[in-house]
């Protein structure tokens, strides 16, 4: 038995409990939005990136910032600007002299992190986009023909902005794809924006957060999640779903292979997320939703008609 | 719970719903080969030539149909709690990690409340054997009374298709004009009897033949032959035997007596009126 299943053995039977603590550790700053948090953990557990979106003010970067305190994790804040340059992410070489010898000397960027938040991503140019594409898919960095392994566990939380579009630059199909899930953040409800002026009008320092999982055993819980079981007739209507993308009527464009692995990883992780030891049809049709609707286009019909990504992705689960 | 156990449970499964099918299968069979054999009876065709290949084939058919659809979705659909558990451990026989050993352990646990009788449909079961003793009963008796419908379905075929023959033979004769009385003995369909016979006309100085076309409704006629000049006396009255006769009833001359009865019977008539 490996060391590492050994702790899991005995996690596996405190998982729930885990994950409960995690959720009351980061109840302390984050009031409500459970939903986006969870959705936040189930990228985690997949080991791939999550795209936010939502209004300003909503609490998204406050809520990454406590998930990397309670994960033990090293986090760092990108600000993407249109004058953001791809060294400004990645790092670059400078000039050190030391002894009278002058020398290049790797200066490292933000991303090396475990998490990454780039925030407003869609406000920086293609170009400066496109820098994250390397360190999202293979986890590591090239600066000047050198390539550099990321940090495990790597992820990048990236947030963009529904308003406020002039000026902008939407993330290219290729770079969307990339992300797992694609997570709206709401408004928070009326009781709940209660607590939070009550909360943040009354005090000003923020309670102490402390770290629930470790770096490793996020890393071992990545690998447990994969793990989970699923039976040949969940990965057929996964990909039954998927396929369904590519010849729904409301839709222009449909969604890659990616989105059938993406689904199926969600589902799992998912699945670990609420204490079950298998995929069930209900994880599938759960996680369709994010893990689909930023790698859809609907088509000219459906717009006029007033669709979302998600209503047509309504549709296509009824009938599928 | 290892890989062979699994293994050996889901045999298991496949075994025991086998039986179950068989049980099931053969019942049926019995039933359609009473009907079968019934019906066939009934109609006076020999039972055994169609009752065992109908049952034998009924069987076979429906046996391995059923028996390839043996899943596991029978039993997860009877036991919910079941529902997804079971097929995810059949697919994952070759994945061995905790979380699928906890799985194993997990529908171990709950196969063991999962009884064989929850598949076994009695009230229908009991249907059936109620339909295969009435049916044994029905055929006992009949055969006893030696009641049917049909005494001998061969001899009836042989009847029927002499009858038919018969009256397809008759038609074509009608058609052809070659039935019995057309212009001959009476009796049958024939053109005679609807279109009337041929016959012979005088027409002034000729005699006339005139025959109704069976196929359609004009009259055929041509000249036979002109006739010969007869006198009245000679065509007529000869040839008739026409002759005078006295009514022998008819008296001029009445008895005294006659005339007194006479005389007084109308005298009573108008005294009446």
């Amino acid at each position: 038995m490996k060391k590492e299943d050994a702790m899991l053995s005995s996690e596996y039977e405190k998982l729930r409990k885990t994950f409960d603590a995690l959720y009351e550790q980061l109840d302390k700053i984050v009031i409500g939005q459970r939903e986006t948090v969870e959705l936040i953990l189930i990228g985690l557990l997949a080991d791939s990136n999550v795209l936010l979106e939502g209004f300003p003010g909503l609490g998204k970067t406050l809520m990454i910032k406590t998930l990397a305190q309670c994960l033990d994790l090293k986090f760092s804040r990108i600000q993407h600007t249109p004058d953001l340059m791809p060294s400004d992410i990645t790092g670059t070489q400078v000039i050190e002299e030391v002894g009278g010898k002058r020398f290049f000397k790797f200066q490292p960027g933000p991303i090396f992190a475990n998490i990454v938040l780039a925030d407003e991503i869609n406000r920086a140019t293609p170009k400066t986009q496109s820098a994250l594409l390397e360190a999202m898919q293979e986890k590591q960095v090239t600066v000047a023909s050198k390539t550099m392994p990321l940090d495990l566990p790597f992820f990048v939380l990236a947030t963009q902005n529904p308003i406020e579009q002039e000026g902008t630059y939407p993330l290219p199909e290729a770079q969307a794809d990339r992300f797992l899930l694609k997570v709206v953040v709401r408004y928070p409800t009326f009781e709940e924006e209660v607590k939070i002026a009550e909360q943040y009008a009354k005090r000003q320092k923020n309670d102490e957060i402390k770290a629930v999982i470790g770096k490793n055993s996020l890393l071992a819980l990545q690998q447990f999640t994969r793990q989970v079981p699923i039976s040949s007739d969940m990965v057929q209507q996964a990909v039954k779903i998927v396929t369904s993308t590519r010849t729904d009527k409301n839709l222009e464009y449909g969604a890659s292979p990616r989105a059938s692995i993406g689904l199926i990883l969600a589902a799992k992780a998912r699945a670990i997320l609420n204490g079950r030891n298998h995929v069930s049809e209900e994880d599938l049709k759960t996680m369709a939703y994010p893990v689909l609707r930023h790698r859809i286009i609907l088509n000219f019909d459906a717009e006029r008609q007033g669709m979302k990504p998600d209503d047509a992705i309504k549709e296509l689960l009824k009938r599928v | 719970m290892s890989k062979e156990m699994i293994e050996k449970i889901l045999k298991e499964i496949r075994h025991t719903f086998t039986g179950l099918i068989l049980f099931e299968q053969l019942l049926n069979a019995i039933l359609a080969f009473l009907l079968v054999y019934f019906v066939l009876f009934m109609f006076g065709i020999p039972p055994l030539y169609g009752a065992i290949p109908a049952a034998a084939i009924y069987f076979i058919l429906n046996f391995t149909r059923r028996v390839r659809g043996i899943d596991v979705d029978i039993i997860e659909k009877k036991y919910p709690q079941l529902n997804e558990r079971l097929r995810t451990v059949r697919d994952s026989l070759d994945q061995n990690n905790f979380i699928v050993e906890k799985l194993r352990d997990e529908v171990d646990l709950k196969m063991s409340k999962v009884t064989v009788g929850s598949f076994f449909d009695m009230k229908q079961s009991f249907l059936k054997i109620g339909a295969v003793c009435l049916l044994c009963f029905m055929i006992i008796f009949t055969s006893i009374f030696n009641l049917r419908l049909i005494n001998d379905m061969g001899e009836f075929i042989t009847t029927a298709g002499e009858k038919a023959v018969a009256i397809s033979s008759n038609i074509n004769d009608f058609f052809e004009g070659n039935a019995e009385g057309n212009g001959g003995d009476g009796g049958g369909l024939n053109g005679a009897a609807i279109f009337g016979s041929k016959s012979k006309a005088e027409l002034g100085k000729d005699e006339v033949l005139m025959q109704m076309q069976y196929a359609n409704d004009e009259i055929d006629y041509s000249r036979e032959k002109q006739i010969e000049d007869q006198q009245f006396e000679e065509r007529f009255l000869n040839s008739r035997g026409f002759e005078g006769a006295v009514d022998a009833t008819y008296k001029e001359e009445y008895s005294k007596t006659d005339r007194k009865v006479i005389k007084s019977y109308f005298m009573e008539i108008a005294n009446n009126k």
